[in-house]
Formats: structure tokens, sequence, C-alpha cells
């Protein structure tokens, strides 16, 4: 199970997680993921903070 | 506002949380804030037009970071600090009309993987000493959102029925010399009677001193004490029992089953090995007892915190085991 995940501050402090799964996604929850973007989401430039995308988890043997 | 109240007659804490008061109850399809945000539509918490699996601060929630003082001043007596914690609320659909017993395996099984990823991620917090994933559904249990959804408590204390089944588990092994949990698990799969269903990891039980009459209790039984030490293939197997586990529930009368669902492991910032006299386990409290009649927590269980179950576990076994996965 390939899974990456962005994390953003939201307007009012807040973090949010998205999690996205390559291997299971939609075509339209793989545009949704990708169009997440801090600068875009944070209306408020104060409260804007790097988007942070890592890979966190990448099951290659078991094959699920 | 809240804050973390010491009850010195039970030696707990209680969060009192006033803005919860107003928070969103029930609100009309087109406001619905679990939902993605559509163009033009109204601003959700999730601000993309779909997604996966999302999890977020609790708007309205009972323990933040860093939180404010409280609002009355503590007394020798009577302590009062700031509800330090997380509140986590896990979206694990977009779809607000289904919920998580109808969705494929494979999405619970990626929920599994968020939990545990949750679970690392808050465990990091050196305010956090206790990581509580959970899942309230339906009216009857006091939901205010309907779209389906978990939730996460990490409380800066182990939480009392956690503490107290660390207590009885580390005193059982320390007479017997065995895992109480793994014995458990042993007298059911001989007996049987109690018996839901099994895989190689994990069993679900109707316990012998089940409270509710439908309780479940989905036991690992690897030496796992927390939802992080499961591997690929735990993790996998939790996710197949627990699709088998709801949805025998909703197929039982045919209706979407409200219950309690609540993961109970080691407390963050352990080894496994420091608990190797507990286990990692899911209980579900459903509150119905008939199709139309629900069990209350009344005077014995409010008061006395004796429960009375008007069933047998072994009867309700039977049921749920007979029942079907799907329909």
């Amino acid at each position: 199970m390939k899974i990456v995940k962005k994390i953003i501050t939201k307007e009012d402090g807040r973090e949010l997680t998205y999690y996205h799964f390559l291997d299971s996604a939609s075509e339209s929850q793989q545009r949704a993921f990708e169009s997440v973007d801090a600068t875009e989401i944070a209306l408020n430039s104060r409260e804007v903070s790097s988007a942070n995308t890592r890979t966190i988890h990448t099951l290659g043997d078991a094959n699920v | 506002m809240s804050e973390l109240r010491w009850n010195p007659t039970l030696e707990e804490w209680v969060i009192t949380a006033t803005h919860r008061q107003d928070r969103t109850f029930f609100p009309p399809p087109d406001y619905n804030p679990l939902a993605p945000t559509l163009p033009g539509g109204f601003p959700t918490e999730i601000p993309a037009n779909d997604y996966e699996i999302v999890v977020f601060e609790n708007k309205f929630p009972s323990l933040r970071y860093p939180a404010p003082e409280p609002s009355i001043d503590p007394t020798g007596l009577e302590p009062v600090v700031p509800s330090e914690g997380v509140c986590e609320v896990i979206c694990y659909t977009p779809d607000p009309t289904t919920e998580l017993a109808n969705l494929p395996l494979r999405k619970i099984e990626e929920l599994v993987y968020v939990w545990a990823d949750r679970f690392e991620e808050l465990s990091s917090r050196e305010y956090v000493k206790y990581i509580f994933i959970f899942e309230n559904k339906g009216k009857e249990i006091g939901v205010t959102l309907s779209h389906p959804h978990g939730q996460i408590y990490a409380y800066p204390f182990i939480p009392p029925i956690a503490e107290r089944e660390l207590n009885a588990s580390r005193r059982y092994s320390e007479k017997n010399g065995s895992n109480l949990y793994e014995d458990i698990i042993q007298q059911e799969m001989n007996d049987g009677r109690r018996l839901v269903s099994a895989n190689d990891h994990f069993i679900a039980i109707v316990p012998f001193y089940a409270r509710y009459p439908f309780e479940v209790h989905i036991i690992a039984r690897q030496p796992v004490t927390a939802i992080v030490d499961l591997d690929d293939v735990g993790k996998i197997a939790l996710a197949s029992i627990l699709k088998t586990t709801i949805s025998r529930y909703n197929n039982l009368w045919d209706r979407s089953f409200p219950y309690i669902m609540v993961m109970h492991q080691r407390p963050c910032n352990s080894s496994a090995s420091e608990y190797d006299h507990y286990r990692f386990h899911i209980e579900f409290y459903p509150p119905y007892r008939t199709p139309d009649k629900l069990k209350f927590l009344a005077g014995s269980e409010a008061g006395a915190g004796v429960y009375i179950n008007d069933t047998h576990a072994e009867v309700t076994a039977e049921t749920l085991r007979n029942t079907p996965d799907s329909r």
C-alpha cells in the first residue's frame, strides 16, 4: 500500500492532513490531492505554512 | 473554553468544554462541514472538491494545544489545569450517505493505516500520554453530524478505563504468569459459544462479561499492544474482521446499527515489551437490546458502575455468528 500525505494549516490555525492512496484513488481524488496547496488554501497570508508532503508508507513486497 | 477539573472522590479528570454547547448540530445537507468543498458551494472543513481520507483538528475541541488557562482558580482539594491534548476528526469517505460497513474492504484497510499513522504522529507530542481512537455512530449515541467519521482524543493522561485494564492485566500476569487476553482468547476458542468470528490475527467475541447485549470485543491474537505494532498482514486482518463485525451488525435487523467503537491500546511513548501483559483490542457498545428497545445506562450503571445485561453473551454471540456478512 503506497500512501502519501500532505499537511496544511487551515485559516484558523488548525492542522489538516490529506491522505492519498496511490493504488486506489479515483481520478477525481488524484486531481483533488494534487490540487491541495497551502498557498491556495490559506487565504490569510499570515497563516500560510509550507505544505509538507512526504511518503509515509510504501509496501513493495506484499503486493497489497 | 475547556479545562481539566480533578475529581478527588473518584481520582479522575473531568473535561469541561463549554464552547461545545454551540457546536454544529445536524446541519442541512447543503451545509455538511465534512463533505468536500464543491465549486460555488459552502466552504467545508475540507478545502478540496474530493478526498480519500482526511484528518483535521476538531473545530470544537475538548483538548487542544496550547490550551487556554482555566476559567477558575484551582484549590488544593480541586485542582484545575489547562485542557491540553489533541482532538481530531477522521473523515474516511467523502460520501455522506454511506457508512464504514458499506465501504470496500480496501478502504477500511486504508483507514487502519491512517489510524496507525495518527498514533505515531500524536505520540511524538510530549504532552500526549494516551491515544484514544473511536467512532460514535447513530443518533442514539448522540452523534451531531451524520456524515460518517471517526475521532481521536490524544489525552494528556491515561484515561481511567485504560488504566484499569492495564493494571488488571498486569496483576493477572504477576499472579498467573500468563497474558490475561491470551488466556481469554484460548478459552473462547476452545469453548466456542461466545465466538463471533476469527482469523489468524484477531478474534471477535461477545465477552463472557458483556455489559451490552451485542457488545463485541475484537482482540489481537498476536502479542501486539498498539495499532502501530501491527504489520501489514495484521492491519489487513484487522480491517477484515472489522468489516465482518459491523456488516453483521447492520444485517442483524436489516438496518444501520448504531454503536460506539473504541480502541484500547498501550499508552504512547512506551514499548510493546513494557506492556507485554496487555493486548490491543477494539470494543463495540451497541445501545439496542432488541430491534425497538434501547439499553439505557440508568442508576446501577451510571451511579454504581454495575452494568445489568438483559441477555446472555452465548445467545447474542450465536445470533451474530449466524448473521450473514452480506445480504
